[in-house]
């Protein structure tokens, strides 16, 4: 591939090609690997570095994921005891736009840059600044396992294309940040069930530390892990229903 | 009430930087959500300074009725804590839950949709771009202010289509709705965020140079006024964490 770029750019075109932010010509690459799936790699997988184009989809994409798991916690904080659950409920609705991103920019950083942002986010609204160290954490290793896996994996001539089993497990890794909503439960419980006691008085603390003990801990995180994975699998299904169908998966 | 993010974001009286902005967003953040700094009676005085600067704020770059509006709501909640206070069991549960819920968000939300309502896009991209911050950030960054308007809008268009067809909590297709909302929203977002594309493309938003912009920004009166107060907010924090202050 690299090869044909070069003997492509000659130094007259080489204004025309605009060969680093944009590896496609404006809107073709998704019907094209859509309609021709047995193409050689497209210059879209193989550049390695991430263009404005992608960023500008990583926005879109983190935007409809926050909606998504907007919804999740609303439901799951309205309900009295849902709140451990929140963490299964994001899963469960965030995978979908996750898993568009990630058919669309299948670059390393993407992923990385939805849990920064998310980050930013849940640092802005939620306030608990252990969500911003988990979103981080959490999108850098699902960032390696979707991209690292599957380079290696193949390293032949085929058009380079993630197992489902890879995707599944990168997803249910990235909803691993949901953990960083109940980590004060479990680290300095003492002085933060203290706070709450102060702040909402001894009731809500109490029912609170009833839900959380903290035996719970593996508990969230297999939560977490399922919720990602059951989403996954929902988002697969929608992929294969209806976005591939649309051309833009 | 409709959040909208026009291209000429209304400032009103106060102007301020993106940059104080920001500060001030996650000061308000991070003492009146989080309650960091505990509840020593200097913290709580800091707290409530902090929450009428958000209101004033709001109000002062013409959205008066929207500050007034979330101003009653939040005493109208302080009202209702008081009265629920001697409640007991689940009812007392719940209304402690949301009522404590309301009050520690609202000021940070007055304080994010006052952000997010005199902000345009440009402002907030340059800003950033003066603060050093990588394209990579930046971008998706101005992406999603500018989105989380239209998918709002979006949303609200298909609900009504679906309400139309059935497809609601309690209509005959219930289970149907999250494909059915799920997949025409994620659709239309796509669409629009290509088009989003082309055009930021065509105005030369992936160049290697600088990016210039008419937007103004910079430092003023208020600016340091805000920025010594958020200052102010942590230098209490740190003495009262210290002991000097009780």
């Amino acid at each position: 591939m690299s090869t044909i770029n070069d003997s492509n750019r000659q130094p007259s075109t080489r204004l025309a090609a605009n060969p680093d932010d944009n590896g496609n010509p404006a809107g073709s690459a998704n019907t094209a690997s859509a309609t021709s799936p047995a193409r050689p790699e497209s210059p879209r997988a193989t550049a390695t570095r991430l263009g404005p184009r992608d960023y500008i989809t990583i926005g879109v994409y983190t935007v409809l994921y926050f909606v998504m798991i907007s919804i999740g916690a609303l439901i799951t904080h309205l309900i009295p005891v849902g709140m451990p659950f929140a963490g299964f409920a994001c899963g469960l609705l965030g995978t979908t736009p996750l898993m568009l991103l990630m058919a669309k920019s299948q670059r390393f950083g993407a992923i990385s840059i939805m849990g920064i942002l998310l980050a930013l986010l849940m640092g802005a609204v939620h306030g608990n600044y252990y969500t911003v160290a988990t979103s981080i954490i959490a999108a850098v290793l699902a960032d390696l396992i979707a991209t690292r896996i599957r380079t290696r994996s193949n390293g032949s001539t085929e058009a380079p294309t993630r197992s489902t089993g890879v995707t599944l497990a990168s997803v249910s890794v990235f909803n691993l940040w949901s953990i960083g909503m109940f980590l004060p439960f479990y680290i300095g419980r003492a002085t933060y069930l203290q706070q709450l006691t102060a702040r909402k008085g001894a009731e809500y603390a109490g029912r609170l530390a009833g839900l959380f003990p903290a035996w719970t801990l593996p508990l969230v995180i297999v939560l977490g892990l399922l919720g990602g994975l059951l989403g996954g699998a929902i988002g697969l299904a929608l992929l294969r229903r209806h976005f591939k169908r649309a051309g833009l998966a | 009430m409709t959040l909208t993010i026009s291209p000429i974001a209304q400032h009103g009286m106060l102007r301020c930087d993106p940059r104080t902005k920001l500060a001030f967003t996650l000061t308000v953040g991070c003492f009146c959500l989080t309650s960091a700094g505990g509840d020593a009676p200097v913290m709580q005085q800091a707290r409530g300074v902090l929450i009428c600067c958000t209101f004033l704020l709001l109000a002062g770059s013409g959205r008066l009725k929207q500050a007034l509006a979330m101003g009653l709501f939040s005493v109208a909640c302080v009202g209702l804590a008081h009265v629920t206070a001697h409640w007991h069991g689940t009812a007392a549960w719940f209304s402690t839950m949301s009522l404590t819920m309301w009050m520690q968000m609202l000021p940070s939300g007055v304080a994010a949709y006052w952000l997010m309502a005199t902000t345009t896009a440009s402002e907030l991209t340059s800003a950033l771009q003066r603060m050093h911050i990588p394209q990579a950030v930046t971008i998706p960054l101005a992406v999603m202010f500018r989105f989380f308007p239209t998918a709002a809008e979006e949303q609200r268009a298909i609900n009504d289509a679906m309400r139309m067809r059935g497809v609601h909590i309690r209509g005959r297709k219930a289970n149907r709705m999250l494909e059915y909302r799920v997949v025409p929203l994620v659709a239309n977002m796509v669409r629009i965020g290509d088009e989003l594309t082309q055009a930021a493309l065509t105005r030369g938003l992936g160049a290697r140079t600088e990016r210039t912009s008419i937007a103004r920004i910079g430092f003023h009166g208020l600016d340091i006024v805000l920025l010594t107060a958020c200052g102010a907010c942590c230098a209490l924090w740190a003495l009262t964490a210290f002991g000097v202050l009780s």
